[in-house]
């Protein structure tokens, strides 16, 4: 197994690692290289260590043992391991949104008094969603409503999550049928560890259909929920331009960098940040001003709801320290490697810990962020980066200097994607679906998901979407993945010049980049959302899965990513996944969510770590629900074809 | 069969032995101008830092001749060899003849002939003679000067200051350790040394030894004294050739050895520190003067004279320490005098002390030095002495982790070059 | 003589093999009471990475071994009965000539003790421990010639991915 050379193909992030290297630091490349080789068996997914009679391994050369000594198999224990990691990621996103619900919810009651309601249009769509009464009742009132009835969910034991019925009527049967219906998000989670504990699901694909059941409650359940939730309290976002990569990081000025996931702190900092006050504290240090900057999805939030610009996505997030010009690096939950306390011990940064659920050991400094004193918290967070300023090193600064920025556009969301395709007067998915149905736009892609060191930070993320936009492919993205080509320009307008021939054109007329801009890692639920959307406009099926859409997760390492990928695949998304799985030990299983959950969903899964094979599984994908749908040829294939024909 | 072996260290021991082996009846007789048992002067430093007795620096347990059936003539030098009388004559006016003879005299050290050098007081840092004289020395002194920047210099100085003496290194380069390593690595065992209370001098020499009759300060070049009751010299050592002045056996600086370490009188063979053979990397008859060089050559030169026709296929230039709880390993050509014509590698980190240097000539590693990280060191000095073309592995040449694991596809594609059967695993492995 | 040998194709790096050799070579010789001894034990075989898969990288016993040449104290000599290279753990001073000449780098330097360290093919027991712990069987305790001649004729399963 040969071991990574080239780290990453972000110039900035070049630049930075090569300092480290000179100064001894440690970085996540270099603990992987030092891990190499990695363990087969858990690679495998065939370590079992659920029970004490154990830790049991199953030998994948099929000399030593087929079973561990309960009697499961190879395949038992793989999907054990493997929808455990959706109950991990599943919990993650849907902690988040029963965070916001309950910000919400006090927001409401007056009990977190530095929130407030910014999107009344969208609460009253969802209170009419949800079935509640606005006649006669002020926005406090309704989303009190609204935000108790989402906050139910959590802990609903019957009946269905609301957002279900979003879904084509075929996708609701097809999940009803396959018994991955989700009652209640907090029920499926606990059913699904109730499952996976020993001597209890011995079935792998009775286990993957538990885990596809708390997947769902995530994508349509919690993750849903943060998205629209977020959206009300802090506005749904708008395009907007902005930067993203190092460059944004200003010598000059404090920077504060915001990491992790959840926007009730990040917004709070965004405000905070502004605070006049603050500002002239900030330049009683010497300094000109304040820049704030995020990593990782927080700063997807407030990037799509304020501009504010991006310093780095996951890999980058060590390496935002060792530019030696951060004053702080802001965390909450998710994301946040243990290994930022190491770092921060050498250089001046001050890592400030917010959340009761994401602590360091050591000297870490908690300033821990609650609701109900929000801003307070907020400005003390500031105060503290404002006073590390002078504490900065001057001998050990490494900016990548202003040139290493790009521009993007994002704050696109399912609401208003499209409403540029229809024009300026009507949000309309109706020409979105006419560039499909006519050849412009071969078809929809996700790119979505993090970074990992056990491939060029960025280049598979880059590659794919590169090749499918190259094939008229209108990608979206999300979450790390879109910052990964945000850096490279593809989220900008002039991005378009690497589009094919019919993206480019209907980018053009209409103004949008190549690859849109939908958000975080929960706003992965946008993409379903529009997705309903497209059916619901006409022309291209009848289900999710009969629309010319794949997903990927070129560079995932997380395991909110293998939430995301079966709640998409029990969409009736095709997915690839780069490295793949953990359940290669297990030949059935593999065969099994590669091969025929197709038949019980209407999608499956492939692993393919190169990016341009893997582009082109989904190119074929797309194809092929184009000509089950009977659509034309793409335009700029049937020209060749007139002209062939012609000659 | 009568075998006569001059020399009681490294290569006379593996060369009495070697013919042992293949020879369980000839007469073995080995004489040595040291008066002691075969020990391991090596071990003089860790003896004066206390990390071993008297008794663990014996080379072989104190039976060892008679068990080898060895007739040992301790405290006798050989002045003279008579080729054609198949004899030696010793100091004390005795004759001893031989079948087969093995010359593995050693070397001297060099000691400068500044004024005042010969007061009592200096030493070498090569016999136990030396170790006593700066014993005795040492309770009535309170200060030293170690005169030389290499291995040998610097491990004086280390146990020097172990005895609770204050310890000055003056050397004439830059830096230390020059010879074997950049000034990065000097850097940080200067680093170290100071840390730890030795004083280090650079660009800089002893012009007089003051004292009478006895050492009791010196004088360097810019008139600065430092006062010590002892001098100890590493600078190098010169090889043991005067008891073939006058012959038909061939020296240079050493005595001149073919292939199969035959000296060119017949019957008359050398090995060690007083060998002149073929460097692996430059190409050149020098004097690789280590004590693996040295066993390795006694050892194969005993074979052959006791019959077999073993091939050694050159010596190195290596050498590995620790001072004060850092490592050094240097092998090969390290400092290139026409730098241009090498390509060269380096990686620093001066917080974890880490230095690591590699020197390639049209993609054959010909030299590396590791400071700190040592491990697989010996995998470096492989792909030296079989020059391997490294091309494929240059950009890992330098991480922490370069080892065996890294040239199996090496192996696998040069495998004309790892002939040695502790290959073949790793040919079959790679091959699929 | 019988050495240990590795089947790389069956190798799936789990280490198993590493933390038995220093179970096997710790005072108490359990896997608990191991992890609290001073010095720590240590392994003598580590898996590094290799372009072909993960290779446990282990003392061959050479016929001509460096290291016996490069001892400066005698430490590191051939058990003239079993053939073994065997480091006198007393006699060792930590001059680290053997780490400079092995040419697998199969000599440990531990920094810790001051010794140099390599596999002694678990001198008092019948298998060694690395053999015995293999979950995979990927090593073998034999002849080369036999290694050999069974490896060419194993074609275990190949894991590289769909």
């Amino acid at each position: 197994m040969a071991v990574n050379r080239k780290r990453t193909v972000d110039p900035a992030a070049e630049m930075i690692l090569s300092c480290a290297l000179e100064e001894g630091a440690s970085t996540s490349w270099d603990r992987w290289e030092a891990m190499q080789p990695q363990c087969g068996f858990g690679k495998l997914g065939v370590c079992c260590r659920i029970c004490n009679m154990g830790p049991c391994r199953i030998d994948p050369f099929g000399d030593g043992p087929q079973e561990g000594v309960c009697g499961a198999n190879a395949d038992t224990i793989a999907a054990r391991n493997l929808v455990r990691m959706i109950a991990s990621g599943a919990s993650a996103h849907s902690d988040h949104g029963r965070d916001v619900a309950h910000t919400l919810l006090m927001a409401a009651r007056g009990e977190a008094a530095d929130f407030s309601i910014k999107d009344e249009v969208k609460l009253r769509a969802l209170a009419a969603e949800y079935g509640v009464e606005t006649a006669g009742k002020d926005t406090a009132k309704i989303a009190e409503e609204v935000a108790t009835i989402a906050f139910s969910e959590f802990g609903q034991q019957h009946g269905e999550l609301r957002f279900l019925k979003r879904a084509p009527e075929k996708r609701q049967k097809i999940w009803r049928e396959q018994g991955v219906a989700p009652r209640g998000v907090d029920r499926e989670v606990v059913q699904l560890m109730h499952v996976t504990h020993m001597g209890v699901d011995n079935d792998y694909k009775s286990i993957i259909k538990h885990g596809i059941r708390a997947a769902l409650a995530d994508g349509w359940g919690g993750s849903m929920i943060a998205t629209d939730l977020s959206d009300v309290l802090f506005g749904s976002p708008v395009p907007i331009r902005s930067q993203v990569n190092f460059g944004v990081l200003d010598e000059k000025e404090v920077n504060i960098v915001v990491h992790g996931h959840e926007p009730t702190l990040s917004e709070m900092i965004v405000q905070a940040s502004r605070d006049p006050e603050l500002i002239e504290l900030a330049k009683s240090k010497g300094a000109n001003g304040i820049t704030l900057a995020g990593i990782c999805c927080t700063a997807n939030e407030i990037l799509m709801r304020h501009g504010i610009p991006i310093a780095g996505n996951f890999l980058s997030q060590e390496l935002a320290i060792l530019t030696g010009v951060v004053e702080a690096m802001i965390v909450d939950v998710q994301c946040v490697m243990p290994g930022l306390s190491e770092l921060t011990k050498c250089y001046h940064t001050k890592l400030i810990t917010t959340s009761p659920k994401c602590r360091f050991p050591g000297e870490v400094e908690h300033i821990e962020f609650d609701e109900r004193h929000a801003m307070e918290a907020a400005k003390r967070i500031i105060r503290t980066a404002i006073e590390n300023f002078p504490n900065r090193d001057k001998s050990r600064i490494r900016t990548v200097g202003p040139g290493m920025s790009t521009g993007l556009v994002a704050g696109f969301t399912a609401e208003n994607a499209f409403h540029f395709l229809g024009g300026r007067y009507r949000a309309t998915y109706r020409p979105l679906n006419n560039a499909i149905i006519e050849g412009r736009i071969r078809g929809l892609a996700g790119v979505v998901g993090c970074n990992n060191p056990n491939i060029c930070q960025d280049f598979a993320h880059l590659e794919m979407t590169k090749e499918l936009i190259k094939h008229d492919v209108l990608v979206v993205q999300t979450g790390c993945a879109a910052i990964a080509c945000a850096k490279a320009g593809l989220l900008a307008p002039e991005g378009a010049r690497f589009a094919g021939p019919g993206l480019q054109e209907v980018c053009e007329a209409v103004g949008i980049p190549p690859v849109l801009h939908l958000g975080s890692c929960v706003d992965n639920s946008r993409i379903l959302v529009a997705l309903c959307n497209v059916i619901n406009e006409g022309g291209l099926g009848e289900d999710l899965s009969d629309i010319p859409v794949a997903g990927a997760a070129p560079e995932w390492m997380s395991e909110k990513a293998i939430s995301i990928g079966f709640y998409v695949v029990a969409s009736g998304i095709f997915t690839v996944f780069g490295t793949p799985h953990p359940v290669l030990g297990s030949k059935n299983l593999t065969d099994y969510i590669c091969g025929d959950i197709e038949n019980d969903f209407g999608a499956r899964f492939a692993f393919e770590e190169d990016p341009i094979k893997a582009a082109h599984l989904m190119i074929d994908h797309i194809n092929k629900k184009r000509a089950d749908l009977k659509l034309r040829p793409m335009l700029s294939e049937s020209v060749r074809e007139e002209v062939l024909t012609a000659k | 069969m009568r075998y006569l072996v001059i020399g009681n260290s490294a290569a006379g021991i593996n060369g009495a032995e070697a013919v042992r082996a293949r020879d369980p009846d000839g007469a073995i007789t080995i004489v040595s101008s040291e008066d002691y048992p075969a020990y391991s002067r090596c071990l003089i430093p860790y003896f004066m830092e206390g990390k071993v007795s008297e008794d663990d620096m014996l080379y072989r347990p104190k039976d060892y001749y008679e068990a080898n059936r060895f007739e040992v003539l301790l405290g006798r030098t050989v002045v003279s060899v008579h080729p054609s009388e198949h004899a030696v004559t010793l100091d004390t006016g005795e004759k001893l003849s031989y079948d087969r003879l093995l010359i593995a005299t050693g070397g001297s050290p060099e000691i400068p002939d500044t004024p005042g050098m010969d007061k009592d007081g200096v030493f070498g840092f090569r016999t136990t003679v030396d170790l006593q004289g700066i014993l005795r020395v040492a309770k009535s002194a309170d200060g030293a000067v170690v005169l030389g920047g290499g291995c040998v210099g610097l491990m004086a100085a280390c146990g020097l200051h172990s005895m609770g003496l204050k310890v000055t290194v003056v050397i004439r380069s830059p830096h230390l350790l020059s010879q074997v390593a950049d000034a990065e690595a000097g850097e940080i065992f200067r680093r170290r040394f100071e840390e730890n209370g030795v004083s280090v001098i650079t660009q800089n020499d002893v012009t007089e030894v003051l004292g009478s009759g006895k050492v009791e300060a010196v004088r360097l070049e810019d008139g600065r004294e430092i006062p010590c009751g002892i001098i100890v010299v590493g600078k190098g050592v010169n090889p043991n050739i005067d008891l073939v002045k006058g012959t038909d056996v061939r020296t240079h600086w050493g005595i001149i050895v073919d292939e199969e370490l035959r000296t060119s009188v017949s019957d008359i063979y050398a090995a060690g520190d007083v060998a002149e053979t073929t460097d692996v990397v430059t190409g050149n008859q020098t004097v690789n003067a280590i004590w693996p060089a040295a066993a390795e050559q006694g050892r194969i030169a005993g074979a052959n004279m006791a019959g077999a026709h073993e091939r050694y296929s050159g010596s190195m230039r290596m050498n590995s320490a620790e001072f004060f709880g850092l490592p050094l390993i240097s092998t090969g050509l390290v400092k290139p005098r026409n730098p241009e014509d090498y390509e060269i590698l380096k990686r620093y980190v001066a917080e974890k002390n880490v230095f690591r240097k590699v020197v390639l000539r049209d993609n054959v590693l010909v030299g590396a030095v590791l400071v700190g990280e040592i491990e697989n060191a010996g995998v470096y000095a492989a792909l030296m002495r079989k020059k391997v073309d490294v091309s494929p592995v240059k950009d890992r040449l330098l991480e922490s982790g370069f080892g065996f694991g890294a040239i199996l596809g090496l192996v696998a594609d040069q495998k004309d070059k790892f002939v040695e059967p502790e290959y073949r695993e790793a040919v079959l492995c790679a091959s699929e | 003589m019988r050495k240990v040998y590795c089947d790389i194709r069956k190798c799936v790096s789990c280490r198993t093999c590493e933390i038995a050799c220093a179970v096997r070579h710790s005072r108490s010789g359990d896997l608990y009471q191991a992890l609290r001894e001073e010095p720590r034990p240590k392994r003598l075989v580590r898996v590094d990475a290799s372009e072909f898969g993960p290779f446990p990288l282990r003392c061959h016993h050479c016929e001509v071994a460096a290291c016996i040449d490069a001892c400066k104290t005698g430490a590191t000599r051939r058990d003239p009965i079993t053939g073994k290279v065997l480091i006198d753990r007393d006699k060792c001073v930590g001059c680290w000539m053997c780490v400079m000449v092995c040419p697998f780098g199969a000599v440990f330097p531990d920094m810790q003790t001051g010794k140099a360290l390599k596999c002694d093919l678990c001198e008092s027991h019948d298998q060694p421990a690395c053999v015995a712990s293999c979950p995979t069987r990927a090593l073998f305790f034999e002849e080369f010639d036999e290694f050999e001649a069974e490896y060419k004729k194993r074609r275990p399963r190949s894991l590289v991915r769909r």
